[in-house]
């Protein structure tokens, strides 16, 4: 602790400290370690609450750890720095991330590891922290591999199954790739601007010593790291697998954490990401793209965290939307609701597969709503809130983003934009069938399953009905009016004007309600025409099932070859020439040996010859050098 | 002046044919006289510059290479008997075993 | 100079005499059949060269930022101009330090090969003495001798106790190694004639010249000469660090060699490589490491992906590492090549993080080899549950080794990436490819070891989890490593000056160009270029 503020010191060390805490103190009593991890994130959040009154006066605070990378020229110290956009942030991760402890205390009690799980969890909420804080790019860049790491550590959490640890590493790698473009960016930045400092990275005086091409290069690098983290085309197949981790931590990483770190970076360093038109542009199309087949992905899955873990790419697909259109303020307006409201489908839907005895399959359920009502009631919630039906949080954010893609006024995308516009209202719509269609064949119908399903524990019911009802009044509550949700860091929203009123109200609320009276008039009201055009959609359906085939176009573009290449590297190059190489010095000294070897003859004549040229030579040497 | 270049001469004569000699003939016993005819060579000279420079070093030398030509001869003539003893040949043709 | 400080001879002198004192025991085999007498006794004497390394080092260190050169002189061969001189300074500190530790940990894990005995410690202490010995000495003569010395160890321990093709491995190991340093023994001649005739043209009586300050000082090599001695050295250093594709040696040595020696090797030899290209090449031909920067930069790049990409394909976990160590070091060579302060500065910590990985790694891995009996991934899986201990510390290593941030390893590479993208934005981005790639074949190592079902039968081998005096190394190892990672600034401020004055020769030329270029640039003014450095970063880009 060099300097600054306590507070913000103990927002990232509480988790840290807990980390550890719970490890220790949970091996010898498991109970504890839930109750201390969750302690070290209140901590936080309470920390966090005491900076949030002074940033929303426009305060700043800052603290620095350690000096790092702190000698002759260059000053990386790992430094905290605390803003009203960081503070949106860290209130989210630790307020959500919160109450996913409380839950997974109930949730994994009955577990082996417990102990280890809430260490893990506790570095998680400390690795976003840090991201969420740091001061300059580097520090940030610490927590962005750190949550890679606990993404990695809590998805192949039960490593005995090698699928679980195979996806473990997959996210670890697809993360990975994401840094590359990271690293790229600091490179470039460090070179022509020669500082790394987020606050600096925005003063147009620095931005100027890029040049055009330098530019691109740093806005598409961070985009691409954002792509890794924030699951976009084509890095986003390994959210899906994610799944293979316990409940909450999918929750975690769904909602509170980790996927939403795409989004903050590109808000933090929007000076960057928007010094070339074009780097907007890309970002619209990927956005778009991945909103998409998301959506449409998630409209074929049974498993129900599949169709939870297709939705998140594809809201995060709507936040980049927001990103690319330059409405950043609007974009993390989504990353808050979607934190409550994502959050709680998360946490609902692992009440019902606690109770439903480790059943994921959603044909397998049904009829759930009278067995576990709470859960069902806020799993509703938040399926009208993500669907964006006013008055749930979802409403709030998603208009502002379809509104923001309208009023977009990127030279190179105000062309696209009405087709943008419709597309992402199909999207919504789509989005709406989806989640719908998930809570009719969970909660409502009859059972399908075998045993007794029951409700979950207080200590689960409890978390969940909180994120239900902010949910419901979240938007409203907190993020309206969204031109003065955040201001200072990011710039300022502006916004199509539009008539107020009820009837605004509900025309922003058409794309949902639509979208749920189509589910509800196929899985409920007209059964045959449903069947009829699953039917008549049959090859289509199969593409969406396989994601369209991402996995298997990555496999067969890059793994696949860069094995094989390895492998005729390692044949033709390093076993042949390098080895071969080896083998030559040997054998030329050999041959060389060999002829002197003719020399020897075993006649004594021959080598008294030798010595005499030999002599001779000498002398004549000798006395030409005297 | 001319005596010492005929000395000189003497002894380049007798050195040149006795290392001749060793190089081509192949009788082992003739390849030892034909050493001993080098080093008698070497010895003329010795007494030749001694006589030329006036003083004795180049005697003393002569002592010394006359007592070595001595125990050599003692000891290759023993190798050769050891020789003979286990080729049947005084021939230094066919005692060509040490070689790679 | 600090004239108090105990003489550095000490640190070359202590381990070669313990060394010796450890033969006694070992001819008096039935008094002590384990060789628990030996291995008190080397640990202590190891142990103590650590703690008198870092004591000169600390006496040398006024303030932070104030250079530490301490040096000692000894007559050797006066008439041959070659003189016994050791120079502690912030770049062979580091390297000194690596050394002792590294040492210390090999002597205390108690794995060794069943047959070596008491011998296995003083071979240890012999390898030490010269490889510290080579990290200190400035004299050209002086330092060959260390750097051949080094091989002998190594080499004895391969072969009396390695594995089933030990000869064939120690073979080429020789050849390729003494191939390398004939040639730099040559040109060291040659520096040493020259040198003479030099300083005698000056007036100065001396015998030969062979002390690299003295060398440098004198400016006495045209470029072509430079060329010529300039390569004939980095074939010895590119065969030892190695940078590809004059690696063969390495993975038929790591495969072979007794566990603790290839954790000795991967630790320290490869080192001494960078670390003589740094000392000696830098200063001695400034003009050739400006000519070649580009092809050892690519060479060093291609090494990151080259060995990254066949690490992924080995099914031998001890080819994966050595592999891996080839990836790792390409980092270390791209930096050493960029020339530029931070970069050096970044593959000089790069070089003593991945000393510290690589160790803990071969001796965790050598442990698990010897526990399943086995070589290859195939015959592991599901250990996570058996050996928790050895699974953890191997997970800390492991993310060590992908530079996973507040690790050591994340500031070298760190700093030899933004060092290296202003001087090679082409080969830095290939070498960032292998980023990648590591991080592949690491946790698919950890994978295929560590995690999926445990195994029937497995774990029936004498040897159990870490326990007893490897936690503590490898405890110690992972500590340093951290700590490193956390807070690097000591370090990298003792290295950076050091660096600094390596560097000059080649600072002063390039200074020199740069102001050509400037005044070329003064003729004709650029519009729209703020300042100087813009316009060369575009065409680097």
């Amino acid at each position: 602790m060099e300097s600054g503020d306590l507070r913000l010191s103990l927002v990232v060390l509480a988790p840290v400290v807990g980390s550890v805490a719970s490890y220790l103190w949970g091996r010898r009593a498991p109970k504890m370690a839930g109750v201390v991890a969750s302690a070290a994130v209140l901590i936080s959040f309470i920390c966090s609450l005491m900076l949030w009154s002074g940033a929303r006066g426009g305060e700043t605070f800052s603290a620095a750890l350690s000096s790092w990378i702190s000698y002759g020229g260059i000053s990386l110290p790992i430094e905290l720095y605390f803003d009203s956009l960081s503070a949106v942030m860290c209130l989210v991760v630790t307020g959500v991330g919160f109450l996913i402890h409380v839950y997974s205390a109930g949730y994994m009690a009955k577990d082996a590891g417990v102990a280890r799980f809430f260490a893990y969890l506790n570095l998680f909420v400390a690795a976003m922290l840090i991201l969420v804080l740091g001061k300059t790019l580097p520090v940030i860049f610490i927590g962005w591999e750190g949550v890679g790491l606990c993404s990695y550590l809590l998805i192949g959490f039960w490593f005995t199954d090698t699928e679980y640890a195979k996806a473990g590493r997959k996210a670890f790698v697809m993360n990975r790739i994401g840094d590359v473009g990271f690293l790229v960016a600091m490179a470039v930045l460090y070179t022509a601007c020669g500082t790394l400092d987020v606050v600096e990275l925005g003063r147009a005086d620095v931005l100027a010593r890029l040049s055009p091409a330098l530019a691109l290069v740093a806005g598409l690098a961070l985009f691409v790291a954002a792509t890794g983290k924030s699951a976009q085309i084509p890095l986003f197949t390994w959210l899906p697998d994610a799944m293979a981790g316990p409940t909450p931590v999918s929750a975690l990483i769904h909602a509170a954490t980790m996927v939403t770190a795409g989004i903050y970076l590109m808000g933090r360093v929007h000076g960057v990401v928007e010094l070339d038109p074009l780097v907007p542009a890309v970002i619209m199309w990927v956005a778009l793209a991945t909103a998409a087949v998301a959506a449409t992905t998630a409209l074929v899955q049974n498993d129900i965290k599949k169709v939870l873990a297709y939705s998140t790419v594809s809201q995060l697909g709507f936040m980049f939307l927001a990103v690319a259109a330059g409405q950043y303020a609007v974009a993390l307006c989504h990353v808050v609701t979607h934190a409550f409201f994502k959050a709680c489908l998360f946490l609902s839907a692992g009440s019902v597969i606690h109770g439903c005895h480790h059943e994921q399959d959603m044909r397998k359920m049904g009829g759930l709503l009278r067995h576990m009502p709470v859960t069902a009631i806020c799993y509703g919630a938040s399926t009208l809130a993500i669907a964006g039906v006013c008055p749930f949080a979802g409403y709030y954010s998603k208009h502002a983003i379809l509104s923001a893609i309208a009023g977009v006024s990127n030279p190179l995308l105000v062309g696209a934009a009405p087709w943008i516009s419709y597309c992402a209202t199909a999207i919504a719509v789509c989005t709406a069938v989806y989640m719908a269609r998930s809570f009719i064949m969970t909660f409502l119908g009859s059972y399908r399953g075998s045993g007794h399903p029951h409700e979950a524990p207080a200590v689960m019911t409890v978390p969940v009905g909180i994120l239900g009802v902010l949910s419901v009044v979240g938007g409203f509550l907190l993020v309206h009016p969204i031109e003065s949700f955040v201001v200072g860091p990011l710039p300022a929203t502006s916004l199509p004007q539009e008539a107020g009123g009820v009837v605004s109200l509900i025309v922003g609320s058409l794309p949902g309600i639509f979208g749920i009276a189509l589910a509800a008039y196929l899985g409920m009201a007209a059964p045959r025409e449903a069947e009829a055009a699953r039917r008549w959609l049959a090859p289509l359906g199969r593409v969406f099932e396989r994601k369209y085939y991402f996995d298997e176009a990555l496999n067969f573009l890059f793994v696949a070859p860069i094995k094989r290449v390895s492998r005729v590297v390692y044949r033709a190059v390093d076993q042949s020439i390098v080895e071969g190489g080896a083998g030559a010095i040997g054998s030329v000294t050999q041959a060389v040996g060999e002829l002197a070897c003719r020399i020897t003859t075993g006649q004594v004549a021959t080598y008294v010859l030798l010595m005499f040229l030999a002599a001779a030579a000498l002398f004549s040497v000798f006395s030409q050098v005297r | 002046m001319t005596s010492m270049v005929a000395y000189i001469g003497v002894s380049l004569v007798l050195f040149t044919l006795g290392a001749i000699g060793v190089c081509i003939r192949r009788n082992a016993i003739v390849v030892f006289m034909c050493i001993e005819m080098m080093l008698n060579a070497v010895n003329l000279a010795f007494v030749a510059f001694s006589k030329l420079q006036g003083n004795l070093d180049g005697q003393v030398a002569v002592f010394f290479v006359m007592v070595i030509a001595a125990a050599e001869s003692a000891v290759g003539l023993a190798i050769i008997i050891s020789v003979f003893r286990s080729i049947v040949s005084v021939e230094t043709t066919d005692a060509a075993q040490l070689k790679w | 100079m600090v004239s108090s400080s105990p003489p550095l001879s000490f640190l070359v002198l202590l381990p070669l005499l313990a060394a010796l004192g450890c033969l006694g025991p070992w001819f008096a085999k039935q008094r002590d059949p384990e060789g628990r007498l030996c291995r008190a006794w080397s640990l202590f004497v190891s142990g103590i060269t650590l703690a008198l390394a870092l004591a000169i080092g600390k006496a040398g260190m006024s303030e932070p930022n104030v250079l530490l050169s301490v040096s000692e002189s000894r007559a050797w061969i006066p008439s041959l101009g070659i003189f016994f001189n050791l120079t502690l300074d912030g770049l062979s500190l580091p390297f000194v330090l690596l050394t002792c530790a590294v040492s210390l940990a090999v002597l205390a894990w108690s794995d060794k090969p069943k047959e070596a005995g008491p011998g296995w410690y003083s071979i240890i202490l012999l390898a030490q003495s010269a490889v510290t010995g080579a990290f200190l000495a400035t004299d050209l003569v002086l330092f060959y001798c260390f750097y051949e010395a080094m091989l002998l160890p190594v080499l004895a321990a391969m072969a009396l106790w390695g594995g089933p093709r030990r000869l064939q491995a120690a073979l080429k190991f020789l050849l390729f190694t003494v191939t390398g340093s004939v040639l730099m023994l040559l040109a060291i001649l040659y520096l040493g004639w020259k040198g003479l005739q030099m300083l005698n043209d000056h007036g100065a009586e001396v015998a030969f010249a062979f002390d690299v300050t003295t060398l440098s000082t004198i400016d006495m090599l045209g470029s072509t000469q430079q060329l010529v001695l300039g390569l004939a050295f980095l074939a010895a250093f590119a065969v030892k660090t190695p940078i590809v594709p004059l690696h063969g040696w390495l993975p038929d040595t790591y495969r072979e060699a007794p566990h603790g020696i290839v954790a000795f090797t991967a630790a320290l030899l490869g080192k001494v490589g960078l670390y003589g290209i740094i000392r000696f090449m830098y200063p001695l031909f400034p003009f050739f490491m400006r000519d070649a920067a580009w092809a050892l930069a690519a060479l060093g790049a291609i090494g990151v992906v080259y060995g990254a990409m066949i690490a992924l394909v080995q099914r031998d976990v001890r080819s994966m590492l050595a592999y891996s160590s080839i990836s790792h070091l390409g980092f270390c060579v791209l930096g050493v090549a960029a020339a530029t302060e931070m970069a050096v500065t970044g593959a000089v910590f790069q070089a003593v993080s991945h000393g510290l990985i690589t160790a803990a790694l071969f001796l965790v891995f050598g442990r698990i080899i010897d526990r399943e009996g086995a070589r290859d991934f195939d015959s592991f899986g599901g250990l996570a549950a058996s050996i928790p201990v050895g699974a953890f510390f191997l997970m800390v290593f492991s993310l060590a080794a992908v530079a996973l941030p507040l690790t050591s390893s994340f500031v070298g590479e760190f700093l030899i990436i933004l060092g290296a993208w202003g001087e090679f934005p082409q080969w830095t981005a290939l070498a960032l490819v292998g980023v990648v790639l590591g991080a592949v074949y690491t946790l698919t190592a950890y994978l295929r070891t560590m995690f999926g079902p445990a195994r029937q039968g497995a774990g029936t081998h004498a040897a159990g989890d870490i326990s007893g005096p490897e936690v503590v190394v490898l405890g110690a190892l992972a500590a340093a490593v951290i700590s490193l990672g956390i807070f690097p600034a000591g370090v990298l401020n003792t290295i950076s000056p050091a660096v600094e004055v390596q560097l000059a020769g080649l600072t002063e030329i390039q200074g020199g160009a740069a102001r050509a270029q400037l005044d070329l640039s003064k003729e004709q003014p650029s519009a729209g270029q703020p300042d100087g450095r813009g316009g060369a970063e575009d065409q680097g880009v």
